[in-house]
């Protein structure tokens, strides 16, 4: 693990958020701009349309009638009005009664029975190009002249453009002073929000290798269920690590016992003559290596046991496949090649949740412990009883000795490894199978002799 | 009988080697795959202990090199694994039969016997029925050549079934096929899962075992 493999790198958690809230910006800056170029379009048309109206209201006003006919005198100020947008072309027309030309454009003269109220304001051409148009009416009632009198103003839009283009303009440059600002505030939000997960990571840095404690510190919620799961992983990681440990400590000790005896014994038959001394050693040297085997498979299977009650998964079970399993194993004619194994079950599932290949095991160490220390005939069974369901070995002996009862659990029992026994060990094993479970180990005396049973809660039937 | 035995500790491979020899069984002994090769290029084997770790190499790749050169002589794999799983693996490497060490050396002594024997029996009361085929001399059931794992009990079963195949088997019945293995041992109701374990194990060879409500059990190809 000394070069971990780099994580496969995501988009950043501060890239996303910027991108999403950059998104959310862009899409409300071109609404805004949409909003402000309309805005802008209306404030220019007000404020030229004004212009337009008073304009064309001073050269109605200078109409005069003189002689019983209109007469237009165009005042100057009319012009300085418009001259206000430099740019645009200007043309007016003003008309008597019938539509006669009094002075101006004709070609304005369509607009003159263009409908709508006093003053008409409206969009038109002017000289080819776009241009805004009012009509302005006065009615003379007098003695002399009776009639109306329409005055055109028509004036191009370049000014107009320019202005709503201007106002549009100021309000985009805000809009985007106000979109960075919010960027760069955003992300330093972001980076303080994403504190924690840096102070995590320095602090997993700075760990010892051996340190698999949880990590214990003030998190927010969110992050918290993070740290949880790992400092669940880190928990079945440290009693991974743990019972490798224990395993090596146990295994140092356990055999360097017998090893020690065998290397004693056979000290001892290089130096004997006597050819009878000689065969009895070879007879213990040979029972303490086959003892010797045992003890290692039986460690090995504890080893297995107690990785796979962490790391297995669970599932359900029918007892009654583990005890035919163990019936079948042909393994128990090593130990004692004349024994025979009943299998005693009946006709229904025996169903528990647990892992078949710990159960067998501890199953199978339960069967070699009648087979070694018991007296035949040797029963195998599983069965139903009320809400719980057992898993046992049935031998017709008296059961193991108290002292051994009352050492289970415990895990060295030097005394049983000294003796190059091991019947403590395999009720060990199946100790913790049970346990791990959720059941229990049983031990009953039994008229004909005696029990040793796992006991699992039962599981219902699918 | 000409045993070859390809192992590399030294010890056990000496004390193996006086006690086949005490009992009349003719044993060369190579410590590495070179040597194990240089032996079968000039002699012929009944059987072959092949230790599965060896300095210079797995015991399965030459096993795998064996029968691409068509050598067909019986082969016993001698394994350290100790997982259960890993154990059943050693009939895939196409292994004949296997012991985990440490073994009796009785033990090996009469797999050896039964290995030779099987390599003597004729094939003449084998039943083939889709990719199954069960050798009741010879006491091997494999699908398409692979040797399936059965215990003495399951074997018999998949024999009555397969010789019987169409018929149908009540529990009772199929329990006293194997009147020969006491049957008090194991009782009826082990039937059921003795059929359930099988069912597993000849999975994919196009032959199935149905179960008759209340009638019993029956053993025919599918389609």
């Amino acid at each position: 693990m000394a070069d971990a493999a780099a994580p496969r790198p995501t988009m950043s958690l501060s890239a996303r958020m910027l991108v999403g809230l950059g998104g959310l910006l862009a899409i409300g800056g071109v609404l805004l701009a949409l909003a402000a170029y309309g805005y802008g379009r209306a404030a220019a048309r007000d404020a030229f349309d004004r212009l337009l109206v008073g304009a064309a209201s001073s050269i109605a006003t200078s109409v005069s009638v003189v002689d019983g006919a209109p007469v237009v005198d165009i005042p100057v100020s009319a012009f300085d009005l418009l001259a206000l947008a430099p740019e645009d072309r200007v043309g007016y027309l003003v008309t008597g009664p019938g539509g006669m030309v009094l002075t101006g454009y004709p070609e304005l003269a369509e607009a003159i029975t263009r409908p709508g109220p006093e003053p008409a304001l409206f969009d038109g051409r002017f000289t080819g190009e776009p241009a805004r148009i009012i009509r302005y009416t006065r009615r003379f009632a007098e003695r002399s002249f009776s009639g109306q009198v329409d005055v055109v103003i028509a004036q191009t839009m370049r000014a107009r453009d320019q202005l709503a283009w201007n106002i549009t303009r100021n309000a985009l440059m805000v809009l985007a002073i106000a979109g960075v600002a919010v960027l760069v505030l955003s992300v330093l939000v972001i980076r303080s929000a994403l504190g924690p997960l840096d102070r995590i990571a320095a602090r997993l840095e700075a760990r010892d290798p051996q340190d698999l404690t949880p990590i214990d510190m003030a998190l927010p919620r969110e992050i918290g269920v993070m740290v949880g799961a790992l400092n669940g992983f880190m928990g079945r990681l440290d009693r991974q690590l743990g019972t490798m440990q224990r395993l090596i400590s146990d295994t140092a000790h356990q055999l360097r016992t017998p090893v020690a005896a065998l290397r004693a014994q056979a000290d001892l038959a290089g130096g004997e003559d006597d050819p009878d001394r000689l065969r009895q050693i070879v007879g213990r040297i040979h029972r303490r290596s086959v003892s010797l085997g045992r003890l290692l498979d039986q460690m090995l299977s504890r080893a297995m046991v107690i990785h796979r009650i962490d790391a297995a998964r669970r599932e359900v079970v029918d007892l009654r496949d583990i005890a035919l399993e163990l019936v079948e194993s042909a393994d128990h004619k090593l130990v004692a090649p004349d024994a025979v194994v009943r299998l005693e079950i009946g006709d229904a599932p025996v169903l528990a949740r647990a892992d078949a290949l710990s159960l067998g095991e501890a199953a199978k160490n339960l069967m070699f412990n009648a087979l070694t220390h018991g007296e035949a005939p040797i029963t195998v069974g599983a069965s139903a009883r009320d809400d719980a369901v057992t898993l046992w070995v049935e031998d017709a002996g008296a059961g193991p000795s108290e002292a051994v009862r009352d050492q289970l659990g415990d895990r060295f029992l030097r005394n049983a490894v000294s003796r190059g026994t091991s019947a403590g060990l395999g009720l060990s094993i199946a100790k913790s199978v049970a346990e791990a479970f959720g059941g229990s180990l049983e031990m009953t005396p039994r008229p004909d002799g005696f029990r040793i049973a796992m006991v699992f809660p039962a599981e219902p039937p699918q | 009988m000409r045993v070859l035995l390809v192992e590399d500790a030294l010890d056990l491979a000496d004390a193996t080697r006086s006690r086949l020899r005490k009992s009349g069984v003719a044993c060369d002994h190579a410590m590495t795959l070179a040597e194990a090769r240089d032996f079968l290029a000039v002699q012929g084997y009944d059987v072959v202990i092949l230790d599965i770790s060896l300095p210079d190499g797995s015991g399965t790749d030459l096993l795998r090199e064996m029968r691409q050169a068509g050598h067909t002589m019986p082969v016993l794999m001698l394994t350290a694994q100790f997982s259960v799983e890993n154990k059943l693996s050693a009939f895939s490497f196409g292994a004949d039969d296997y012991l985990v060490k440490p073994f009796d050396q009785r033990e090996l002594e009469a797999r050896l016997h039964v290995l030779h024997r099987r390599k003597d029996s004729d094939r003449a009361g084998e039943i083939r029925i889709g990719a199954l085929s069960f050798d009741p001399l010879a006491g091997v059931a494999s699908v398409d050549g692979a040797r399936l794992d059965l215990t003495r009990r399951e074997f018999a079963l998949l024999g009555i079934l397969m010789r019987h195949k169409g018929q149908v088997h009540s529990k009772d019945h199929l329990l006293e096929g194997l009147y020969s293995f006491d049957d008090a041992v194991v009782g009826a109701n082990a039937i059921e899962l003795y059929v359930a374990r099988l069912r597993k194990k000849i999975a994919g060879s196009g032959v199935s075992i149905r179960t008759l409500r209340g009638r019993g059990y029956v053993l025919d190809a599918d389609g």
